[in-house]
């Protein structure tokens, strides 16, 4: 074992990324992965049960996060996010967020877009499938926030694509945390609503549950509200605070700023079971003091009173385009981490007045799901009773203009594939000339829910020609809208008058980046150094220990210091069962002094 | 798909209820898997729909005065399908005389025919007054053409003084040959005949006042209403000044001359907040003004009851315009009504009751009166 040198060969290298294995043998399993804003896992259903796969760490959870360390080598998952604290400026973490736009990060030297960054935990999931099970990953159903539109849904297939899985279904995650239930509760019926609650992103979705069939009837989201934006919020207070005690302005602190929010998270942890916790950050200012703060669950709370009403907004929309009453509910289920927060009883208590649900474990309950799609997709007998209908999460059709007296309006948007169509879907609508002998006709196809396109996305555009002369309002054209559960958008033109036909097909592969693009990304993700995997506990207990000493002080900070050396000289022995045995005291150390 | 392909489809009889429908689609989802049998999903889905959208009717229209007539009798019924009665041999008097104990249930179905229509129209317009009386013009309107007949051949059968009847009528189709022959309140027929409304501002006054009435009665069909005045003329923005002026005066006549008592008062008043919220919702569609959100604001101001209307009124306003609520509220956030403001938009409920209980009323006003500043300075 050869962990902390720093040449590393060319077969090390290529197993933590590598896309372009084929291998033989047919046998292998599809799975369901939540690729998620904080943390990401993977699922699969293997004889009738749901198994969520550990990592090569033997955890549940893989971090979201990307780093690359000294000897830069890129690391992926615990050991990244650990890095966070230590090394904020070669970490990336949340990168979800900025699925589908332009944004890059730079790592070493490599400049990545959102979709190369979740490319790398991707491959780092279906890697530890394919160890842990022994078998080829053959295809995989990927879950996304409700209110991915368009372009992030192709951001995401693009990120499945360079990590080279075969991804063909992208499932909503409150769809797939349905299908958890559903799949633990065949025999149940029941109306409900599932609150999924993650790190960036909040989710409802509106179903109806009977004998084995689940039926989405709608979904909504908040596109920038989850768990982080709590910790935010409790850092902006803190921070507010550390200035005016301290005099130290954290916008300008980096590293004071990773601080404060490790502190923070905990703080958050903390209060979801104790009424009170404190916020502490060592090392603040040029003297090096420890901040304290003491924040009891109510005066949090209080801080977080605008995010919890934000959050009624996405339940009220769900719930009228279901048109059900709040009454109607039946249970209210809770999935996604931060749902554990006391203060989302404290919503459900009083928008449904009645308790949220916490059957289904809601870091897990949406790998679940799209593991159970997975199958479902495959026509798999373990999910032969089950049958899900799924909905458009968003409104598709074209732009038109229309006359008020003598004003023509251009630019106002007309819905062909509502949102809320049970999908697969086939619409039509009918749209006349607006001028005399108007030859031809432009549609620009769009997504979204505004009444006027330029709000809109646009994801397509095409011209049908040869519209036979005569009269404004004379000559119809019928244009159809055929939306498929992959995504796949089909455009069907018809002129009335002469039956002429004009076809055009989105689909998701036809935006965003283009094949090139994404080849290339697969050539820079291979060209990036690994540690190699049997050395990723070390990694991954050295990043920790090294990020827990910079929270510490005096006698911890000594002792962890002394420990850290220690295991680092004990590498160097490259004797396994000695390194074994110093990673699990370490471990155990830093496990508690985590908790004081 | 028609509504009989779709009965087919599922295999239900075409008299199946919502409950027979989703069973019988239930059943056969099992075998039509989204995933597997997509095409034979989108067929079942489609027939579901259909089949749905058929019940949902013929329930809606049942739903209007129309007691529900048992079936089970076992003593001869008159017959039910008039087109298997040759067209001379009936009188219609007679039949409708013997059907007291059903005459609603006959009233419905004869409406809803055209032949038996047409032979109605043979008779004095009796029995037209006697079957609206019994089912309502909305049921008449289920069969247009029928009615437009009826009404252009039977003007006193109808109250013309009633809105709703000439909105009816508007909609029933043919309106040009019908107005001619009734005599109706100049509103009325520049409404009715779809003539610009501003080249006169008498008939727009009429017909805001005649909205008054009806967003009290029926706000759906009301906001509806406005959608189509909103089309009829090119500037809408003199209309809903005059309108908004109307429910000003209506407000000022129950005022009791303490600015934020009446303000409170205005909450009481369900009215005001469903007339801004239609209004809100034609300056959203037509995009008044280069911002639609000044717009808002400015008509907002026009009174300060409807402000506070508004934001009473909100679950409604929430349920229809989303997102229109949202620009407003980033509209009063960047005009420096932070945060107050925010607060009641985030919570409107729990937070008027509590300004209320907690004797708020005047920070409201404060706020109401900022609104009313920010209108003056644009």
């Amino acid at each position: 074992m050869r962990c902390g040198s720093a040449d590393c060969d060319d077969a090390e290298r290529r197993t933590a990324y590598t896309p372009n294995v084929t291998r033989r043998e047919d046998a292998g399993v599809r799975i369901g992965i939540d690729l998620g804003t904080t943390h990401s896992l993977a699922a699969v259903l293997m004889d009738g049960q749901a198994i969520i796969i550990p990592n090569l760490l033997g955890e549940r959870l893989t971090p979201s996060a990307v780093s690359v360390d000294n000897d830069g080598r890129t690391l992926v998952g615990a050991p990244a996010k650990s890095r966070e604290l230590t090394h904020p400026g070669e970490t990336v973490c949340n990168f979800k967020r900025d699925m589908g736009t332009e944004r890059t990060w730079t790592l070493g030297r490599k400049s990545m877009r959102s979709e190369s960054l979740s490319a790398l935990v991707l491959a780092d999931l279906r890697q530890s499938v394919e160890e842990h099970l022994g078998q080829r990953v053959l295809e995989a159903v990927v879950t996304v926030p409700a209110y991915f539109g368009e372009d992030q849904r192709r951001a995401t297939q693009a990120a499945c694509e360079i990590a080279g899985l075969h991804v063909e279904r992208i499932i909503n995650e409150p769809t797939a945390a349905a299908l958890a239930y559903g799949f633990g509760n065949p025999q149940s019926e029941a109306k409900l609503v599932v609150l999924d609650l993650g790190g960036g992103t909040f989710d409802v979705s509106v179903l109806e549950v009977t004998d084995g069939i689940i039926e989405i009837l709608a979904s909504a989201g908040d596109a920038r509200l989850g768990g982080e934006d709590f910790v935010e919020l409790m850092m902006e207070h803190c921070g507010k605070r550390i200035l005016e005690t301290e005099g130290v302005d954290l916008s300008r602190a980096a590293d004071l700023s990773a601080k404060l929010r490790l502190a923070c998270e905990r703080a958050k942890r903390a209060l979801s079971s104790a009424e009170r916790a404190s916020v502490v950050v060592a090392g603040v200012g040029p003297s090096a003091r420890t901040f304290t703060l003491e924040v009891t669950r109510e005066q949090v709370h209080g801080w977080w009173a605008p995010l919890v009403s934000r959050m009624q907004t996405p339940i009220r929309q769900a719930l009228k385009d279901a048109g059900w009453m709040r009454s109607a509910v039946d249970q209210v289920l809770l999935v996604g981490g931060a749902t554990r927060m006391p203060l989302v009883d404290g919503l459900v208590a009083n928008v449904f007045n009645k308790e949220g649900t916490r059957t289904l474990s809601p870091d897990e309950a949406v790998a679940v799901g799209a593991a159970v799609q997975a199958a479902l997709k495959a026509d798999d007998a373990q999910v032969e009773d089950l049958v899900v209908t799924d909905i458009a999460p968003f409104s598709l059709g074209v732009d038109h203009s229309s006359e008020h007296g003598r004003h023509r309006v251009n630019g106002m948007f007309s819905a062909i594939v509502e949102r809320g169509t049970v999908l697969p879907a086939s619409r039509s609508h009918v749209f006349t000339t607006i001028d005399n002998n108007q030859r031809w006709v432009e549609f620009g196809v769009y997504q979204g829910e505004h009444a006027l396109c330029e709000h809109n996305t646009k994801i397509g555009e095409y011209t049908i020609k040869g519209v036979p002369a005569g009269p404004a309002g004379s000559e119809q054209i019928e244009v159809r809208f055929s939306y498929d559960l992959n995504g796949l958008l089909e455009v069907e033109t018809t002129v009335l008058s002469t039956g002429k036909k004009h076809t055009l097909v989105l689909d998701r592969s036809g935006r965003g980046m283009t094949k090139a693009e994404v080849g290339r990304a697969q050539t820079m993700l291979q060209s990036l150094k690994f540690h190699p995997r049997d050395a990723l506990p070390n990694v991954a207990a050295l990043e920790r220990a090294e990020a827990l000493f910079t929270t510490l002080t005096r006698d911890d900070r000594a002792l962890l210091g002394e420990l850290i050396g220690s295991f680092k000289s004990c590498l160097e022995s490259q004797d396994p069962a000695l390194i074994r045995e110093h990673r699990q005291q370490l471990l155990v150390i830093v496990e508690r002094l985590q908790q004081h | 798909m028609s509504a009989s392909e779709a009965f087919e489809l599922l295999g239900l009889p075409p008299d199946a209820d919502a409950r027979a429908i989703k069973r019988a689609y239930h059943k056969l989802l099992k075998r039509h898997k989204p995933d597997s049998d997509p095409d034979g999903f989108r067929r079942l889905r489609d027939a579901f729909e259909a089949a749905s959208e058929a019940e949902a009717m013929q329930a809606f229209a049942a739903s209007f005065e129309v007691p529900h007539v048992s079936q089970a009798e076992e003593e001869p019924q008159p017959p039910r399908d008039p087109k298997e009665v040759p067209q001379s041999e009936v009188d219609p008097a007679v039949v409708l005389d013997a059907l007291d104990r059903d005459e609603v249930q006959w009233a419905y179905e004869l409406v809803m025919d055209d032949r038996w229509a047409a032979a109605m129209l043979g008779e004095d317009g009796g029995h037209l007054r006697w079957a609206t009386r019994c089912v309502g013009l909305r049921v008449l309107l289920l069969n247009r053409p029928a009615f437009g007949l009826l009404a252009s051949k039977y003007p006193d059968a109808f109250d013309h003084d009633d809105t709703e009847f000439v909105y009816l009528l508007r909609v029933s189709g043919d309106w040009s040959s019908l107005a001619a022959t009734l005599s109706l309140p100049p509103a009325l027929v520049a409404f009715a005949t779809r003539m610009p409304l501003e080249r006169d501002p008498a008939v727009r006054r009429e017909l805001a006042r005649a909205l008054g009435a009806w967003f009290q009665r029926d706000v759906a069909r009301g906001m509806a209403l406005m959608h189509t005045i909103a089309q009829q003329t090119s500037d809408v923005r003199p209309f809903l000044c005059e309108l908004a002026s109307e429910f000003e005066a209506e407000l000022d006549s129950q005022a009791t001359g303490d600015p934020p008592a009446n303000c409170l008062r205005a909450l009481t008043w369900p009215a005001t907040s469903l007339a801004i919220v239609a209004l809100l919702a034609l300056l959203f569609v037509r995009g008044v003004g280069d911002d639609p959100v000044w717009g808002v604001l400015r008509l907002l101001g026009f009174s300060g009851g409807g402000v506070l209307g508004f934001i009473w009124g909100e679950g409604a306003v929430y349920e229809a315009l989303p997102s229109l609520r949202r620009r407003f509220l980033l509209a009063c956030i960047e005009a420096g009504l932070e945060p107050s403001l925010a607060a009641v938009e985030l919570n409107p409920h729990i937070y008027l009751r509590q300004a209320i209980q907690q004797d708020a009323g005047m920070e409201l006003a404060f706020h109401v009166g900022r609104l009313g500043k920010l209108r003056g300075d644009a």
